[in-house]
């Protein structure tokens, strides 16, 4: 598949990663080698199947909703970049 | 008593249970050594103090005679287990001084079996990369040279290359590790060490900073077969924080060490993607299913078409989960954040300057290959791959009892190397992968070496939670080799 500049600058936007423009054609060329790579997968005749998303033999369950680890605040927001009050700090988001 | 990093785990364990060493003697011995040998940067974090504080504790119980599984015995963990109060980085940035307020499940394990944690191993950033250069400590050198180049650095494998490192080297007596596209097999393949990567499900991934969910799964590099089996032992178990976490009963894998593995049945998938390894590899392989047979195995051909195509899935499975669970590293409740006027700035800088180049190019594309107009070309083609792999196992299971394949298509090679483009760099997985596709237990031993003098390793795969067929099959292959393990150069001054 051919990436275009614009097929860049659009999955930056989604996983939100900024990229200068000066980037772009490197990016560019990389992302396009890796799915030529992906790509022998076309080779496979897959009709028919079902996709398999994960391997576990585990059963789903509910587990109780209960507080089982009391008092860590501090040490939870202890790890933020900023923070005030036991609480996370960003720049304003609403007018 | 002399050259205590010498020792194998289990030697060690029995020293010490028979009072001939103490834990306090053995930690001190790994950790000046960990300080000696700082140039190969296998540690992003050493935690003397708190380990030498817990050999304390262990030569207490020793003394007692209240002794756990791996009492006063000293391993490193990859840093990517969460470790209480010890910070875990994930070899990012993004991490770097993040402390974590919770244990990982496997690490938790471990600790509750009287184990000495020596400090936290380096690793490609999130666990993404076959040589350790990407982690933003620098990369880690592996303790062998080549023969015909002993001054170039090389590689020890990755992700889990600190790991490896720190084992070969003698800097601990085992460590954890992760696999979700070969990160503990390739490593060990690449030092001369075991490395086996269980069942998915079978060791919690609480706790464990995540790259692909549906892959990834704790390991354990140890110097034996033996010792691989008693530290897998202990991280195995079910675990009701982790959805996928299998309650099923843990054998006890220590007993299958040194079983007879007579009418055992060994499956060689053939192919064009095996004849184009080198001719050590081809060699090799020859050589343990004839050591297989002799111990009374029977190997027979197994036609396993899809296979070969894991890494292509895997280069699209995998980069699609990591964009979403990397999508949490977002500036604003833990780790790095860029200076930025507004939130979309603080996202956009901070997953731009925390992340390193590769971690960032796998989110690309995982972003790309799961966005409208692409996902069904990709993600779920490649999902129906994976079904078809999966199938491809089953079928071969229903005739055999393992199967054996190389580790990796070479030796190790030189730091900077495969570095000019990244699916080359991906290509040294391609054996390891279709294992994690399909969620089964596999086992990398030393088993020969390149023409460069390097070691090689032989991978064995199993059907669901059969480690103990690996760990029977896997002694055979450690006694038959004749493998030379890594030695200290003698000082040339």
């Amino acid at each position: 598949m051919k990436i275009s500049d614009q097929d860049v600058l659009k999955i930056s936007e989604l996983a939100k990663i900024k990229i200068l423009p000066n980037e772009v054609p490197q990016i560019a060329s990389e992302l396009e080698k890796i799915l030529e790579f992906v790509e022998q997968l076309n080779e496979i005749d897959c009709s028919g199947i079902e996709p398999l998303s994960t391997v576990t033999v585990a059963q789903a369950y509910e587990r109780q909703d209960v507080v089982d680890d009391n008092n860590c605040l501090d040490d939870i927001v202890g790890n933020a970049p900023e923070q005030s009050s036991g609480m996370f700090v960003v720049p304003k988001i609403v007018e | 008593m002399n050259n205590l990093t010498e020792l194998t785990l289990s030697e060690a364990r029995d020293l010490l249970r028979a009072k001939k060493i103490s834990a306090a003697e053995l930690t001190a011995a790994f950790l000046k050594r960990i300080e000696a040998k700082a140039c190969w940067n296998a540690f992003i974090t050493v935690t003397g103090d708190l380990a030498l504080a817990q050999a304390k504790e262990s030569d207490t119980r020793l003394a007692r005679g209240e002794i756990r599984a791996l009492e006063g015995l000293p391993i490193a963990y990859k840093d990517l287990f969460c470790t209480k109060g010890v910070r875990t980085t994930a070899g990012s940035r993004m991490l770097e001084s993040f402390i974590p307020p919770y244990e990982s499940g496997v690490t938790q394990r471990l600790k509750d079996s009287g184990a000495v944690m020596l400090g936290k191993t380096n690793m490609d950033e999130f666990a993404m990369g076959s040589a350790n250069v990407n982690s933003c400590f620098g990369s880690v050198i592996n303790p062998w040279k080549a023969k015909d180049n002993p001054a170039q650095d090389l590689v020890p494998g990755g992700s889990s290359g600190g790991s490896s490192a720190a084992v070969v080297g003698r800097l601990c007596l085992g460590a954890t590790g992760s696999d979700t596209g070969g990160s503990v097999r390739q490593p060990a393949a690449y030092t001369g060490v075991v490395g086996i990567k269980p069942t998915y499900g079978r060791c919690s991934r609480w706790g464990m900073v995540a790259f692909a969910s549906s892959l990834d799964q704790a390991g354990a590099l140890a110097k034996s077969v033996k010792d691989s089996a008693i530290m897998l032992q202990v991280m195995s178990g079910y675990d009701p924080r982790d959805s996928t976490s299998a309650n099923v009963g843990v054998p006890d894998f220590e007993k299958s060490v040194g079983q007879s593995i007579k009418g055992l049945k060994v499956g060689l998938p053939g192919g064009d993607w095996i004849d184009q390894c080198d001719d050590s590899i081809k060699t090799m392989i020859g050589n343990a299913a004839a050591w297989l047979k002799s111990a009374g195995a029977e190997a027979l051909d197994v036609s396993m078409p899809h296979i070969k195509h894991s890494l292509e899935a895997y280069y699209i499975i995998a980069p699609a989960e990591a964009s979403t669970n990397l999508s949490r590293y977002d500036g604003v409740r833990f780790g790095f954040r860029a200076p930025a006027e507004s939130i979309g700035e603080i996202y956009q800088n901070t997953r731009r300057e925390g992340l390193g180049a590769e971690v960032r190019r796998r989110i690309l594309i995982g972003a790309y290959v799961l966005s409208a107009g692409h996902i069904e070309a990709y993600y779920q083609r490649a999902q129906k791959v994976r079904a078809l792999i999966k199938q491809d196992f089953s079928d071969a299971f229903s005739s055999t009892d393992i199967i054996l394949m190389p580790t990796a298509p070479s030796g190790a090679f030189a730091i900077g190397e495969k570095q000019n483009d990244p699916v080359t760099m991906y290509l040294n997985d391609i054996f390891t992968v279709p294992a994690n596709i399909a969620g089964l237990p596999a086992i990398s031993i030393p088993a020969g070496v390149d023409s460069r003098g390097l070691p090689l390793g032989i991978q064995l795969i199993a059907s669901s939670f059969n480690e103990e067929a690996l760990f029977k099959a896997g002694c055979v292959i450690e006694s038959s080799s004749g493998f030379v393990p890594w030695r200290e150069e003698e000082a040339t001054s």
